[in-house]
C-alpha cells in the first residue's frame, strides 16, 4: 500500500508534520538515505548514523519554526555539514592516518568494493582544506550545483568553482597514490 | 588519475548502498521508540496529577460542615433594636 505522503512536495509535508507524524516519517524516508550518504563519506559509516539521528531530531524539533526560506533539501545539507564538523572535531586531538574507523554497526561483515572505495575516498576527502573538501562534497557526493553550494556556504559562485577545480586536483593525486582506479 | 576516472569513482561512490537506503528505517525505529517514552512518562504524571485531584475533592466533599459562631456583634445589635425591626 502506498503512503500517500510520499507524493507531496516538502514544504507541504514540513507544514503537515508539525502535528501528523506520518508526514515527518515522509520526510525522514525521503531524506535519510543522502543524508547518511553525506554523512558516511565526511565522518565515516560508524558515525554517519549518529549525525542522522542528530539531523532528523533537529528537523522535528524547528518544524514549527521552519520559515521556508530555503529549500529543506538545502537546509538538511547545512545541519548535516554542521553535525559532520562536530564528529570530526571531537576527533581532531587523533591524527587522521591512525583514526580507526569502526564498520557500520548494523552491518559488521560487509567489505565490499563500494564500501572500500568510500573509505578511501572519505580518508582522502579528510585531507583536503575545510573549505575545498566541503565543496567537493556537496557537488560530487550530493549532486548540488554551484549556485545551490554559493547559497549554502556563503560564498561567490566563482569561489565555489575554484575550491572544487583545485579538491580535484588534490584528489586525483591522492587517489592515484592509494591506488584507486577505474 | 585523469579526470573522467575521477568522476567514475565519485559516481561509484555516491550510489546509495544498504547502509544508507536503511537509515531512514534504524532512525525511525529509534524515534518511534523515545516518542513511546515520552507519551508513557506523561501518561504518568497525568494519572498522578488526577489522583491528586480526587483526594483533594474527596476531602472536601466528605468533610463535614462547620457551624459558624454565633457573632457578639449581631447578638448586640438584636437586643439594642429589638424584634420588631
Amino acid at each position: 500500500m502506498n503512503d500517500p505522503h510520499a507524493a507531496l512536495p516538502d514544504d507541504q509535508l514540513v507544514r503537515l508534520a508539525v502535528r501528523d507524524e506520518r508526514a515527518f516519517e515522509a520526510l525522514v524516508t525521503r531524506h535519510a538515505p543522502a543524508v547518511h550518504r553525506l554523512a558516511a563519506l565526511t565522518v565515516g559509516p560508524g558515525a554517519a548514523d549518529d549525525v542522522v539521528q542528530e539531523v532528523f531530531i533537529a528537523l522535528h524539533r524547528g518544524l514549527k519554526s521552519f520559515r521556508g526560506e530555503a529549500a529543506l533539501s538545502t537546509w538538511l545539507h547545512r545541519v548535516t555539514l554542521n553535525a559532520c564538523y562536530k564528529v570530526l572535531g571531537a576527533r581532531k586531538s587523533i591524527p587522521f592516518e591512525q583514526t580507526v574507523e569502526p564498520a557500520a554497526p548494523h552491518d559488521p561483515v560487509q567489505v565490499g568494493e563500494q564500501h572500500d572505495l568510500r573509505a578511501r575516498l572519505t580518508h582522502a576527502l579528510g585531507t583536503l582544506p575545510p573549505d575545498q573538501r566541503e565543496a567537493v562534497t556537496l557537488r560530487e557526493i550530493s549532486g548540488l550545483d554551484y549556485a545551490e553550494i554559493a547559497a549554502l556556504t556563503g560564498v561567490e559562485l566563482g569561489t565555489v568553482k575554484s575550491r572544487i577545480n583545485r579538491g580535484r586536483a588534490a584528489l586525483r593525486d591522492l587517489l592515484t597514490r592509494a591506488g584507486v582506479g577505474p | 588519475m585523469d579526470d573522467h576516472t575521477l568522476d567514475d569513482v565519485f559516481a561509484r561512490a555516491r550510489a546509495l548502498t544498504p547502509e544508507d537506503d536503511g537509515a531512514a528505517a534504524r532512525f525511525l525505529a529509534g524515534h518511534r521508540q523515545r516518542a513511546a517514552q515520552r507519551r508513557t512518562v506523561r501518561a504518568g504524571w497525568m494519572s498522578a496529577v488526577l489522583a491528586s485531584a480526587a483526594v483533594v475533592t474527596g476531602l472536601l466533599v466528605s468533610h463535614p460542615d462547620t457551624t459558624l459562631p454565633a457573632s457578639a456583634a449581631y447578638d448586640a445589635y438584636r437586643s439594642a433594636a429589638g424584634d420588631g425591626w
